[in-house]
């Protein structure tokens, strides 16, 4: 929450007497406060223009730095009959969140120090001066104003506890600044009473008006698609971690040369039934438990064999024959895996060219047809196929074609060629995964094949070693069989580790689509309808008792939710109101935010300030109700109104008011006056 | 039999490249004649063929670059009848004007396409870097210079 409660103005003049300090001070309290004159040119305006100045909001007055203020800060000062030129102006202005107190000193006219930078004392206004306080230099208006650490805006940002969101802007997602939230809060007598937001600065935030009014009343829109956006990148940090795994099983099983089936490259949920669905499989589609109890058989077998060379001859023999014979069916069968990788990998290569090219014209085709749309919003006559000369309708092309022959647009085009690059994406996938199958096929015949050679060689030695001798090829058998188990073993260890973690990523897939499912699917949840619903009947109840005549029937109003601007019959309020019945729309719409956001615990700092509420022809009865629904309102909000009591009747109807329940600021002929020597 | 019966042909639609779209074609060369061109002076006919041909290719256009940044051998140019066609359709349509000295300038219908075209930082995005870095440093004297002395090469006596 935001509360002002002092402001302190100087303006040194060259007035030699009593130092020549002219000023306002004055403090501001809860609930209703008035800056009251009986003539309408003594600076109420110029007052509430230092309030906005100092809180570096100024852009909503119309302009950046001290430019928008009114000369008496600038150049000269009246007093009386006589006119002072001004040497140096600064604004004090203490704010309070609810918890701490500080004050900001920002400087209008000085000489040497920009009116960009805004000083922020950590105490009361009395006490700068008095005692030792901290205090910090902080800029505006510059990039990063709003973010930077030593920006003042962002200071204000965190000391108001306001969660500002970040919006879609023209450029890259920017926060919602501050000035076009309190666009809203602030109402000028220069401009801001010409329309809802009239003083909203152009920032080139998306919907800006609909944002303030969402973040002011607490609308949750904003925060599901946020919160959207959350679980979407949770999704994908599943989908590439997913990813990163089951290339990791897949590299696994290559060197084990075996092959994984029965997983999917995309997440999924996966019970336990689909887990043990997952099979590891050899090179010779069994399998790896198979595998290995086929190991063990042969491991046994081969034990029971007689170990002397001379018992088992001929077995050997036959056996050498087979080895050699499988030695060079692999050996054939390598050379073919070789020839067909080298065929898939031009492939590849020549897809891959292709979809450059293809890519590129896809690219230019796009291009083309913005072109077209950019053409047709200049005017341009060939953009909409009609020939400028003759204004006959001409075919989309630059080539001679024969008359009659039709031409595809360039949407057929970009049909035609997005067709193309699927092709060739799935022509480059088919044959990627091809060579991929042939590089573990390969692993496996070099793998085979070293081990065969090496068996032969050893059942040669074994068959020309003395009879009585022991068989190394048995010994070398079980070996092998054993380095072979214990690679699959290994194979097998390893994949159900990796298949344990997809389990758990599986689980967190599972929770992050039910996240997904709770958003509701309208983006407009029930507590923002009871919201929305909430500001609608402020809004219409503040109207009544404004007497907002311009409508007939209050049925028709609406503030409907996709722009958060009041509407009757679905068209602009505006346009149908009378002068001032569209000050008092201005009146019900900045009441009923802050209405709303007390009920429903908004976000809207709770300050509001009207320079001259009564504008046009609002009469003194409507003031009063004005006036009544402020005293209304909670004590914890404060409103500040500039007003001219130019008239008995409301000069009656504000002397009336309880003592307490408004503080009146009156101001004499001028709101700046000749300080006395201790400077108040 | 068959002559009872009357068999049409219905002609498939052509594709077009998207370099012979009229609109395309003509985007660009209003956007040649902004990028690379002084001020008033415009753009000659050499200059905005040399430019258009160059853009379709990025081998011909590193030459060009090169070719005014350093004085390397021009590219080969191809005069490609689509940007004459290209050209008088922007005529027509009021988009360039045609200075009494021959040149191409961009009217302030051209100049409003220009600057939306500009504005959108995703339409023709690697155009106008090469457009930048050709900005404008190809002179007509420099291709004036070049047709001399081709003529002076191969002319016949």
């Amino acid at each position: 929450m935001l509360k002002i409660n002092r402001l302190h103005i100087e303006i040194k003049t060259d007035n030699l007497h009593q130092g020549g300090i002219y000023g306002f001070d004055a403090s501001f309290t809860d609930g209703l406060n008035f800056i009251a004159s009986s003539e309408n040119t003594s600076g109420k305006s110029s007052v509430i223009e230092a309030i906005i100045y100092c809180l570096g909001l100024e852009q909503i007055i119309g302009g950046k730095n001290e430019h928008v203020l009114t000369s008496a800060y600038k150049t000269q000062i009246k007093d009386e009959d006589k006119t002072w030129n001004v040497l140096e102006s600064g604004a004090f202005l203490e704010i309070s969140n609810g918890k701490e107190v500080v004050t900001i000193f920002r400087t209008i006219v000085k000489d040497g120090r920009d009116p960009r930078l805004v000083t922020v004392y950590k105490c009361d206004y009395e006490s700068i001066g008095k005692m030792r306080v901290d205090y910090e230099d902080m800029y505006l208006h510059d990039g990063g104003a709003a973010t930077n650490e030593r920006g003042f805006h962002n200071y204000l940002e965190s000391f108001l506890q306001l969660k500002l969101p970040v919006v879609q802007t023209s450029g890259n997602d920017q926060k919602l600044y501050l000035q076009t939230i309190f666009s809203g809060l602030f109402i000028e007598q220069k401009h801001g009473w010409a329309d809802i937001f009239s003083g909203m600065p152009y920032l080139g935030i998306k919907d800006a008006k609909k944002r303030v009014v969402e973040f002011l009343i607490g609308l949750d829109t904003y925060k599901i698609s946020k919160e959207r956006d959350k679980l979407r990148a949770e999704k994908n940090e599943i989908i590439s971690e997913w990813k990163k795994i089951i290339s990791e099983i897949n590299q696994i099983a290559n060197m084990g040369s075996c092959t994984v089936s029965g997983i999917s490259v995309h997440p999924q949920i996966m019970s336990e039934k689909e887990r043990s669905n997952i099979f590891v499989s050899t090179i010779n589609k069994k399998t790896i438990d198979e595998a290995i109890v086929e190991l063990n058989r042969a491991h046994d077998f081969i034990k029971r064999r007689q170990p002397k060379v001379v018992d088992n001859f001929d077995e050997l023999n036959e056996e050498l024959s087979e080895i050699e014979k499988t030695i060079e069916e692999l050996e054939k069968k390598y050379g073919e895996c070789q020839y067909q990788e080298i065929i898939s990998k031009a492939a590849v290569e020549q897809a891959s060219r292709s979809l450059e090219i293809v890519n590129r014209d896809l690219r230019n085709n796009k291009d083309a047809v913005k072109l077209q749309k950019m053409g047709a919003t200049s005017g341009c006559q060939i953009s909409v196929n009609i020939c400028p000369v003759c204004n006959q309708s001409i075919q989309d092309s630059l080539l001679h074609i024969g008359q009659n022959v039709p031409v595809m647009s360039v949407e057929e085009n970009i049909r035609h060629l997005e067709g193309q690059k699927e092709i060739l994406e799935f022509d480059i996938n088919s044959h990627k995964s091809n060579i991929e199958n042939l590089t573990v096929i390969q692993n496996d015949i070099r793998e085979r094949l070293v081990t065969l050679r090496k068996l032969a060689q050893t059942i040669r030695s074994d068959l020309f070693s003395t009879e009585t001798e022991w068989s190394e090829t048995i010994v070398h058998k079980l070996v092998d069989i054993e380095t072979c188990i214990r690679k699959y073993e290994q194979v097998k260890l390893q994949v159900s580790m990796k298949i344990d973690s997809i389990m758990e990523l599986s689980a967190s897939w599972k929770i992050n689509k039910e996240e997904f499912a709770k958003l509701p699917n309208k983006s407009i949840s029930p507590l923002d309808l009871e919201r929305m619903g909430t500001f609608k009947s402020n809004f219409i109840k503040n109207l009544r008792r404004y007497k907002y005549k311009s409508a007939p029937d209050f049925y028709a109003i609406d503030i409907p939710i996709d722009t958060c601007l009041p509407t009757i019959d679905g068209f602009d309020m505006k346009f149908d109101s009378s002068a001032s019945d569209n000050i008092r729309i201005i009146w019900s719409f900045t009441m009923a935010l802050l209405q709303t956001s007390i009920e429903m615990n908004g976000n809207h700092p709770g300050v509001i300030i009207f320079d001259e509420p009564a504008q046009h022809s609002i009469v003194t009865s409507d003031m009063e109700s004005l006036i009544k629904s402020v005293l209304e309102l909670n004590d914890s909000s404060q409103v500040i109104m500039g007003i001219t009591l130019n008239n008995e009747e409301l000069k009656n109807s504000i002397e009336k008011l309880q003592r307490g329940t408004a503080n009146i600021i009156e101001i004499g002929e001028r709101a700046f006056t000749l300080f006395n020597a201790n400077g108040i | 039999m068959i002559n009872n019966y009357e068999v049409i042909f219905d002609a498939k639609p052509d594709a077009v490249p998207y370099n012979y779209r009229i609109s395309y074609k003509v985007s660009q060369i209003c956007l040649i004649i902004d990028m690379t061109s002084w001020g008033k002076t415009g753009c000659s006919p050499i200059k905005l063929h040399m430019i258009s041909f160059a853009l379709s290719s990025k081998e011909i256009m590193d030459k060009l670059l090169s070719f005014a940044h350093e004085n390397a051998e021009p590219p080969l140019i191809r005069f490609d009848p689509a940007v004459n066609k290209a050209v008088s359709f922007a005529i027509a349509d009021g988009l360039i004007l045609q200075s009494n000295k021959g040149k191409y300038v961009l009217s302030d219908k051209g100049k409003t396409l220009v600057k939306k075209i500009k504005e959108d930082t995703q339409v023709l995005v690697a155009e106008k870097i090469d457009l930048k870095n050709l900005s404008k440093k190809l002179s007509d004297e420099r291709i004036k210079k070049l047709s001399e002395l081709w003529r002076s090469k191969y002319a016949e006596n």
